[in-house]
């Protein structure tokens, strides 16, 4: 059943990565992809690739589920490959292929090698910090309150965070009626899936219009549920749900620092034989 | 006597734009509600019976008439948000259509919300939300997101979310009418239990017969005016006006009915199997000739 | 031979996935031209699974779909073609209504089967008429229309196929006791107008009582029982086991029987009991 998909892939847990607190989570996701951009030489990405699958480790997720968050960019990292290869006007290293107008050298690869390792480690380490260990409505909770401050200045940041929960909440509902009218309007003979895509998208209509209209009504209904359960805004307002920071996330934080600190001096003291990035 | 809810001449129109003639939805209804009451509105669709609903919560404001609720009067002038806010306090509301009511991803969030609105302290809340649930049945589901649940199962999540906010009174806007035969008895047996066992004034606006039936009083609306207004017993054996406003008497009481139609002479207020058998057995025992222990 | 029939059908949902569930066990059912047969089961027992196989919405994991006698899966390309001849209205169908005007919409289904304008006119207006809506509404938008207006629209953009099996999910789902006697009324004509086979879905024991010719009540993804109404009705005690109910004034029959009364007729509708009590009154007062 579509709906049975959660977004995001959240996977229950109760790893210390789990249990970190989500707004620090958005922080060192943050500080690990500063650190990854600012990486210059091989070794030090070789140490953020180990870090990387601690990390994984760390969040007792299993490898098959965490390498198959991998396998869609495959095509994007190959294509990433050969293009790096084919174009680079960069002249270094020892010619590995001369045949025409084509010169391929051996550092080509190595920087093509480079740029997928960053993108692969990105993926990994968001996926495992923000996707597969948090779920949508914490991490919603989180943001609005890092973002709390700037409600001093007149930023909506209460009504951002209601409006991310009730899409959150509706989205598997809207799933599952979708549905639910595609049956109904291929139970009158629809065809949804032939044909070329413009005439695939025109037979969306008897769906798309159903079901927009539905969701305004949806919307209104919700609106008045609220109010009548007294909802007027963040006025005054205060929540069940408390996010708690503990002693685990100050060290977590000190470890990311720590590891971003480590890349700068990796990049500077470390003489390099490779230079990439 | 000063009561609870008290309506007078109470009259709602809409429409009228562009030359359009205005639709009245309710015509100068007077009734009165008592704290601890447990009220069915029977009507067929269309007869005013939300109209009245979506009035006592101030969702809609009289075009005429005024409503007094404990002590506040409403007149077509409207009232301040303030005070809007303190009666919806009071006057909790079920809605129809179970998902369009759930706002959060996670059940005892939802049921927070309404406390959370009051603004009151995290413990109080926490308290608040565990008991709702526990009152409902549904403890085991307070880790549960909504949309995984039965119809009946969400009705109880947002009638536990009502409870949270601990009003005088409980309106349900056809709140069965969505559901199947197991959720609406999970339903109506949680308004009977709160009606019963905390003292909780409910007003249960439906057509299904067989759940006005429970209510201490029925009141049925047709076209826009109150047409009856008394015990289940009183209304149900009236068959005739019943299905003339498009509604149902029970099916016993139809039996009789159509006997007595038929010639035969027969009591025409048993409501109940077991009262509508009694009639029977007596009307056949006697006729065969047979000595009855009657 | 049967109109409509169903052997052996099985189905899984996710199989080989955490979620898998088998929502129907070898299900032997078939329909006969011109009868209306009610289904009747727990909300999980396998009522919508079986009911979007008859058109071919979904495909059986085991078992054959045979409509006049042939695999309607025989050619799985083709398969619109038997949505055609097999009209599913489905719960709260009015979601489903998105054209300009209701008489568009209803004409739907015969645009995308092909149909000449002046033949969708013709049908529409008489799809129109088979659900008592006024022809004055087919110009307007189906969002001005009223609810139980719009689920009328909804069921006239199926009817208006002239389906030769029409199986209707909870039809009066949410509607009044006036609105329910209304549509139920107006799809009974069907069968009588059209000689269709009608499939009805109720959780209304009522219902099938009142407008059925055969009943088959569905458990946990099996056939428990399929026989006429007064078969079915003739055993209550088996309808009870599976946690069903009989209709209200049935139970008075019951109680009576419990008495030492015993009535003879249909007693399962208001109408058979009154003319059971008005025969063993008249056979009484012949004395």
């Amino acid at each position: 059943m579509i709906s049975d998909i959660t977004l995001g892939q959240y996977f229950p847990g109760t790893s210390c990565v789990h249990r970190l607190d989500p707004r620090f989570k958005i922080i060192l996701t943050i500080l690990f992809m500063v650190a990854l951009f600012s990486a210059r030489n091989i070794f030090v990405y070789a140490a953020l690739a180990l870090f990387t699958v601690l990390l994984v480790l760390a969040s007792r997720i299993s490898l098959r589920v965490v390498l198959r968050s991998i396998r869609p960019l495959l095509f994007i990292l190959i294509f990433t490959l050969i293009l790096h290869v084919l174009m680079s006007t960069r002249t270094d290293g020892r010619k590995l292929i001369e045949w025409k107008w084509l010169t391929v050298y051996d550092m080509d690869f190595y920087r093509a090698g480079v740029m997928i390792l960053r993108i692969v480690l990105l993926v990994l380490g968001t996926s495992v910090l923000l996707s597969y260990t948090t779920t949508p409505i914490s991490l919603t909770d989180a943001i609005e309150s890092l973002l709390k401050p700037l409600a001093a200045i007149r930023v909506p940041v209460h009504e951002f965070a209601m409006m991310m929960t009730i899409a959150l909440r509706f989205i598997p509902t809207m799933l599952e009626e979708t549905e639910k009218i595609m049956n109904a309007q291929k139970a009158r003979g629809a065809d949804l899936s032939s044909g070329n895509p413009f005439k695939k998208i025109r037979a969306l209509i008897p769906v798309l219009i159903p079901l927009i209209v539905s969701a305004f009504q949806r919307a209104l209904d919700l609106a008045t549920a609220m109010e009548c359960r007294c909802y007027r805004g963040s006025k005054g307002r205060t929540k069940l749900v408390k996010l708690r920071s503990t002693p685990a996330d100050g060290v977590a934080l000190l470890l990311f620092c720590a590891v971003l600190a480590g890349v700068y001096l990796g990049n500077y003291f470390i003489p390099i034989g490779i230079s990439v990035g | 006597m000063s009561h609870f809810i008290e309506t007078r001449n109470l009259t709602f129109e809409y429409g009228g734009e562009n030359g359009e003639r205005p639709i009245r939805a309710l015509s100068d209804v007077s009734l009165s509600i008592d704290e601890g009451e447990y009220i069915a509105v029977l009507g067929h669709n269309g007869s005013g019976k939300s109209t009245l609903a979506k009035l006592l919560n101030l969702i809609l404001i009289p075009t005429a008439g005024e409503i007094e609720i404990d002590g506040k009067t409403v007149t077509p002038e409207g009232l301040s948000d303030d005070e809007i806010f303190e009666i919806r306090r009071k006057i909790g509301m079920v809605f129809q259509n179970p998902d369009n009511q759930l706002v959060a991803t996670v059940v005892e969030e939802d049921v927070a919300f309404g406390p959370e609105n009051l603004g009151l302290p995290r413990e109080e809340i926490r308290k608040r939300v565990d008991d709702a649930l526990a009152t409902v049945g549904m403890t085991g589901y307070a880790r549960h997101a909504p949309h995984k649940l039965s119809g009946g199962q969400k009705q109880r999540v947002a009638i536990a979310g009502i409870i949270a906010m601990m009003p005088k009174c409980i309106v349900f806007d056809e709140s069965t009418a969505m559901l199947d035969p197991r959720g609406r008895r999970e339903v109506t047996d949680t308004m009977e239990k709160l009606n019963r066992e905390n003292g909780m004034t409910i007003l249960h606006i439906t057509h299904y017969m067989e759940e006005a039936a429970r209510a201490d009083r029925v009141i049925v609306v047709s076209d826009g005016k109150i047409l009856m207004d008394g015990t289940p017993r009183e209304v149900f054996s009236r068959v005739e006006p019943l299905l003339a406003c498009g509604l149902e008497a029970p099916q016993g009481t139809e039996l009789l009915y159509e006997l007595s139609l038929s010639g035969v002479s027969l009591p025409s207020d048993r409501i109940t199997v077991n009262e509508c058998a009694d009639a029977l057995e007596k009307l056949l025992s006697g006729k065969q000739g047979k000595t009855g222990d009657v | 031979m049967y109109k409509l029939e169903l052997k052996d059908v099985t189905h899984v949902y996710g199989a080989r996935t955490p979620f898998e569930r088998c929502a129907l066990r070898s299900v032997n059912i078939g329909f006969e031209t011109g009868i209306v047969t009610g289904l009747i089961g727990h909300t999980g027992s396998g009522k919508s699974t079986l009911v979007q196989m008859m058109n071919g919405l979904i495909r059986p994991t085991k078992g054959t779909v045979l409509l006049d006698g042939k695999d309607i899966w025989e050619k799985p390309k083709e398969i619109r073609s038997v949505r055609f001849r097999v009209g599913l209205v489905m719960q709260y169908p009015e979601y489903q209504l998105f054209d300009e005007t209701v008489g568009r919409d209803i004409g739907f289904a015969l645009r995308n089967k092909g149909c000449s304008e002046e033949t969708i006119k013709e049908k529409v207006t008489e799809a129109a008429e088979r659900v008592g809506l006024s022809p004055s509404l087919l110009s307007k938008s189906p969002f001005d229309l009223s609810g139980g207006q719009r689920r009328r629209a909804a069921i006239a953009g199926v009817l208006v196929m002239d389906p030769e099996v029409l199986v209707l999910d909870e039809p009066a789902a949410g509607l009044d006791p006036r609105g329910r006697a209304e549509i139920l009324g107006y799809l009974y004509r069907y069968r009588e107008t059209n000689g269709a086979t009608v499939i009805l879905v109720s959780h209304s024991m009522e219902d099938m009582a009142q407008y059925c010719d055969r009943v088959a009540v569905m458990r946990d993804g099996e056939i428990y029982a399929d026989g006429t109404t007064d078969e079915i009705f003739s055993d209550p005690d088996r309808l009870f086991d599976a946690g069903m109910d009989v209709p209200e004034v049935m139970k008075i029959a019951l109680e009576l029987k419990k008495r030492g009364i015993s009535l003879e007729g249909k007693l399962y509708t208001v109408e058979g009991m009154r003319d059971a009590v008005l025969h063993a009154l008249g056979k009484g007062g012949n004395r």
